[in-house]
């Protein structure tokens, strides 16, 4: 038995050492790699002493909690809502449906609505605002972002919000709790594991949205994704470029390392 | 879970989804 599923865990092993691993050991070796082509680590002092860079990495971390906060804001009650319903199966098939669209296509569809005559000018025109630069800006790219991300943080908040066992609100509730306390006491400490999880779903992708911040962003949105983006593909710097990718996962695995689940000591929903 | 949820939840919910399916469906002239 053990030896069988030691043989079915090879194509596993296999996948994460060819799909994970390998590449990010490429993208690590390569970061080390000058313009002309010796061992360096020029790259990472260009990194850190230029303010370029550091000023795009802060306005990275910035859009992507900006986006993280607003999906939360907008995602947590409508998670909330859903897993009240008696049809909340058919809601979450819903909610799942915008993800298998392209995500180029949405992306698209944006410039469509943020335009001087999308849907947002004209309704800032019903109420008597003259139409608006919308499109090219932070607050643009934040919305689409948001909008891309949405459901990666409604769905597994949903799911730690369905795990609650109706007997803890029951018993809140026979004991006098009203609905807020029940909410602030119980419902979101037992789902703040859903909340970590979804924010590190959006969270991380966020810092890299390079086709979002070149299709809404124009040029006036600067992220570190969009860095590497240039770096491969128009400066050819690719070991600059792979400097910015280590940095990047290495802010993704400080994320992970601050939101991990500490369940010692916690409750235990089951 | 309590089954109740008041008509303000479904309104917001439904307001969601709009805004989810909005850029779906009416994508305004982009691709007209």
């Amino acid at each position: 038995m053990d030896k069988s599923r030691a043989l079915y865990t090879i194509p596993y092993y296999l996948w994460i050492v060819l799909f994970v691993i390998l590449p990010m050991g490429f993208i690590f070796f390569q970061s080390f790699i000058g313009l002309d082509g010796s061992f360096t680590l020029d790259n990472y002092i260009t990194y850190f002493t230029t303010p370029t860079y550091l000023q795009m990495t802060l306005n990275s971390i910035l859009l992507a909690f900006l986006n993280t906060v607003l999906a939360l804001l907008i995602g947590y009650p409508a998670a909330y809502v859903m897993s009240r319903m008696s049809n909340h199966r058919l809601l979450i098939l819903l909610v799942i449906l915008p993800t298998w669209v392209n995500l180029l296509l949405k992306a698209y569809a944006f410039i469509g609505i943020f335009s001087r005559t999308g849907i947002v000018n004209d309704f800032l025109g019903l109420v008597g605002i003259p139409p608006q630069q919308i499109l090219f800006t932070n607050p643009a790219f934040v919305l689409t972002a948001a909008y891309i991300e949405l459901p990666f943080m409604i769905l597994p908040i949903y799911n730690s919000l369905r795990d609650i066992s109706p007997s803890y609100i029951e018993v809140a509730s026979d004991l006098g709790a009203d609905s807020f306390n029940i909410f602030r006491k119980i419902i979101f400490p037992l789902s703040l594991n859903g909340v970590r999880s979804g924010v590190q779903t959006v969270f991380i992708p966020s810092l890299s949205l390079f086709m979002i911040a070149r299709i809404i962003g124009g040029n006036r949105v600067i992220t570190l994704g969009t860095a590497v983006e240039q770096h491969f593909l128009v400066t050819q710097n690719w070991g600059m470029g792979s400097t910015i990718g280590v940095i990047l996962m290495i802010m993704m695995f400080i994320l992970l390392f601050l939101l991990r689940s500490r369940k010692k000591g916690g409750y235990q929903n089951d | 879970m309590i089954k109740s949820v008041s008509s303000w939840g479904k309104i917001y919910l439904a307001l969601v989804l709009l805004v989810m399916y909005t850029p779906i469906f009416f994508p305004d002239d982009f691709f007209v």
